[in-house]
């Protein structure tokens, strides 16, 4: 080894005593290279001030550069910001009085064609004759419209964060990117939305917290009378008047196909009860309106006090239908109650306990009722109730506890995620061809939310709808659904898809029990409440 | 140039005028002068270092003066003269590390007319140790910047262990480990060279001095050690 070489230090020594051949294998390979290494000659001086100028510059150079591309995308950032802080703007096509934001579609007669209100990032909102739409508030990010009366046809442009919105007296539509019909009467207090593109959520009025509205489904909702109807476009009541103007439709607007939640129904009643984030109520009369402040003075009572109308006699004492199998006796003659009936000062069926008589009324304490143990035990201790009734004095009453502890269950839920009410008939019945409905009061904090879904057993197939997503506590809630002699089942979602848990098809015709689902789906994942179900009919 | 001739050619003068000290604090002031006489005495080690990472053949006036140039613009982060070689040497090898990942994303993107070491420039008959030199360096080359820098400072630079962590800015310890761990990889590298390996296991006895001074490498038919055949590729 060459004099200039010296023991490796410390940190080896241990290695070379013990003859590391790994590191004795690199001694050799250094000393390979040091004994045939040449002698570094003189080398020329570099100009050293020279080449640390030019590295300066190019040090500036490369700030510059840095400063420069810096520059650039703060400037395609600004612009992005700008443009969403641009308001959007709009034009109006047609036939039109503006006056201000408002725009007033000349009335039938004066028009040919509907007029457009066009806004710069695409959104088109078609007003059909005699419309007046007022431009509220306009972001960069959409607008706040008015519908003062009449039909429009929105077709909002989906963009990212984009906000939009549809004030219609005392209620209000969330919309993100949507198309959407709205016809809204202000004299009967009726709003129809239709929507046939994506999901909008309606707030306001008997509506209470949010519903939210998917592709294909109708919401109905009144003022006078609270009623909220939630139903397949083109079924049932509450087809709105105008519905059938291709005027604001837009011409060859595409119909949505009927989807398989189209049998469904939901309808919801009552004054809102919740408390929270909604202003409280005044009686039954205070609504809350998005747009005048909060509040929404009825223009008349909506419930009759005792005794003055016949209806309410009527409704107590009503007989149930002879046809079906019935767990409960029809009452004879019903105790007199003093004071107002639950069924009135909760919100309950009102005219409807005379005009939809039920097979199960739950006026009597009733067999055949039952919660699940497994999957699904949400639910805990039926029994018959009488503080909420939807028709006459009394409904069933379960306790429920909603929250995710617990493993998953076979079909990926929590156990007590989801609660079940199981009715048992009394003998295998032919539901093909009829409507099942079951009424449904849950009581809970006002930011729970939750689904409901009724289904129906059929030797032990289940056949459920779709279910009715975006609910909340405080107020009866009416589910159906139509039962064809074809129906879905296993629907993604469902409670119990068994035995189709990939989706199959059942009939109806030897149905022995009756079921109604209720999971919670807000974001407040544990609550406890009750839940009174009441008069369950088919027809 | 004026000053590069001024203090170019007299180096016992420079070194008895300037030590380390006198030299660094003439850095410090940016005086001009101090680039040369820094060129002359430090120029040699940074050549010597450049040379031995990337072997005989390399040119390494481009790096040293890469080198210089950086170890200028650092100079304020020197804290004592006494540190000024460790300091040089750790930006040295910095700058060579840096080089050869550089040539190997440029051999992965064939910007290399070949990719293969310049030829050993290494004189006289040793055929088989010039071929061992650019074999260790075949090897060398597939090695990590990190594992190589460590090899140069750790066995052909002779730096004992805090001196191998002060120039990586390591702490004792990761160097130790980072030096343990470098062992293991270039060994398993070697081995897969079965002629490299034979060949530097060979015993001492084995190895005669080369011509000129240097130790002689051969290889006797029948020994236990394989020949180096410089037409072998592997």
């Amino acid at each position: 080894m060459s004099s200039r070489s010296k023991t490796p230090g410390v940190g080896f020594e241990a290695g070379r005593d013990r003859g590391d051949p790994g590191e004795r294998r690199l001694e050799r390979g250094a000393e390979l290279i040091l004994d045939r290494e040449l002698l570094t000659g003189p080398a020329p001086l570099p100009d050293f001030a020279r080449l640390l100028s030019a590295q300066a510059r190019r040090g500036r150079l490369r700030v510059g550069a840095g400063a420069a591309g810096g520059l650039a995308v703060a400037a395609v950032i600004a612009l992005v910001v700008l443009k969403d802080l641009t308001p959007v703007s709009y034009v109006v096509a047609g036939q039109a009085a503006i006056r201000g934001a408002r725009i007033d579609a000349a009335p039938t007669g004066e028009a040919t064609e509907p007029t457009h209100v066009r806004f710069s990032e695409g959104t088109d909102v078609a007003l059909a004759p005699g419309a007046e739409l007022e431009v509220v508030k306009r972001t960069g990010r959409g607008a706040v419209l008015a519908l003062e009366h009449g039909q429009a046809h929105f077709s909002v442009v989906h963009r990212r964060g984009a906000r939009w919105s549809v004030l219609t007296g005392p209620f209000a539509i969330e919309v993100t990117g949507t198309e959407f019909t709205v016809d809204w009467a202000p004299d009967a207090g009726k709003m129809v939305v239709d929507l046939k593109v994506g999901s909008v959520r309606v707030h306001g009025a008997s509506v209470g917290g949010a519903v939210e509205l998917n592709a294909g489904e109708r919401l109905v909702a009144t003022v006078p009378d609270h009623r909220v109807t939630l139903s397949p476009v083109g079924e049932g009541e509450g087809t709105h008047e105008t519905a059938g103007k291709e005027a604001a439709s837009g011409a060859g607007a595409p119909r949505v196909p009927p989807a398989a939640s189209l049998a469904s129904r939901v309808v919801v009643d009552g004054a809102p009860r919740a408390t929270g984030e909604e202003p409280s109520t005044k009686g039954a009369l205070a609504m809350w309106s998005p747009r005048q402040g909060g509040r929404h003075e009825l223009p008349e009572p909506r419930v009759p006090t005792l005794g003055e109308t016949p209806g309410d006699t009527v409704a107590r004492s009503r007989q149930p239908v002879p046809e079906g199998p019935r767990t409960d006796p029809a009452p004879v003659a019903p105790p007199p109650t003093p004071g107002i009936p639950q069924s009135l000062t909760l919100g309950g069926g009102g005219l409807f306990c005379v005009s939809v008589p039920a097979q199960y009324t739950f006026e009597q304490p009733a067999a055949g009722l039952s919660v699940p143990s497994l999957f699904t035990m949400a639910f805990s201790n039926p029994r018959l109730d009488r503080s909420h009734s939807w028709c006459g004095e009394s409904s069933i009453r379960v306790d429920a506890v909603f929250d995710d502890s617990g493993r998953q269950n076979f079909f990926g839920r929590f156990p007590n995620e989801t609660g079940q009410l199981i009715v048992k008939l009394d003998h295998p019945t032919d539901l093909t061809g009829h409507t099942v409905t079951m009424h449904v009061f849950v009581e809970g904090p006002w930011d729970a939310r939750f689904s409901a879904e009724l289904a129906v057993v059929d030797q032990g197939r289940w056949i459920s709808n779709e279910a009715s997503r975006g609910l909340s506590p405080g107020r009866w809630w009416t589910i159906s659904h139509h039962f064809t002699e074809d129906n879905a089942a296993g629907i993604p979602g469902s409670s119990n898809p068994y035995p189709y848990p990939h989706g199959g098809r059942s009939a109806v015709t030897e149905v022995d029990r009756l079921a109604l689902a209720i999971r919670t789906t807000g974001e407040r994942r544990s609550w406890k409440g009750a839940v009174f179900v009441d008069d369950i009919s088919w027809r | 140039m004026a000053e590069s001739k001024q203090y170019g050619g007299d180096r016992a003068r420079r070194v008895g005028v300037l030590d380390d000290a006198a030299l660094v604090a003439a850095l410090k002031a940016r005086e001009e002068r101090a680039y040369a006489l820094a060129w002359v005495e430090f120029g040699p080690m940074v050549r010597r270092l450049v040379s031995r990472f990337f072997g005989p053949g390399a040119e390494p006036m481009d790096l040293s003066q890469e080198v210089f140039v950086r170890f200028f613009r650092r100079i304020d982060e020197l804290r004592s003269p006494d540190g000024v070689r460790g300091f040089l040497a750790g930006i040295c090898l910095g700058v060579a590390r840096n080089e050869a990942r550089r040539l190997r994303v440029r051999r992965w993107v064939t910007l290399t007319s070949a990719g293969n070491l310049p030829e050993v420039g290494v004189s006289g008959g040793d055929v088989e140790g010039r071929e061992a030199v650019r074999r260790l360096y075949s090897v060398l080359d597939k090695a990590s910047a990190l594992d190589r820098s460590l090899f140069v400072a750790r066995y052909l630079e002779k730096m004992e262990v805090e001196e191998v962590a002060r120039v990586h800015d390591l702490s004792f310890g990761t160097a130790k480990r980072r030096l343990a761990r470098a062992v293991g990889r270039l060994n398993r590298l070697m081995q897969r060279d079965e002629a490299l390996a034979a060949y530097l296991d060979l015993p001492a006895a084995d190895v005669a001095a080369p011509a000129g001074g240097r130790r002689q490498v051969g290889t006797r038919p029948g020994s236990h050690g394989q020949a180096l055949d410089p037409e072998d590729p592997s």
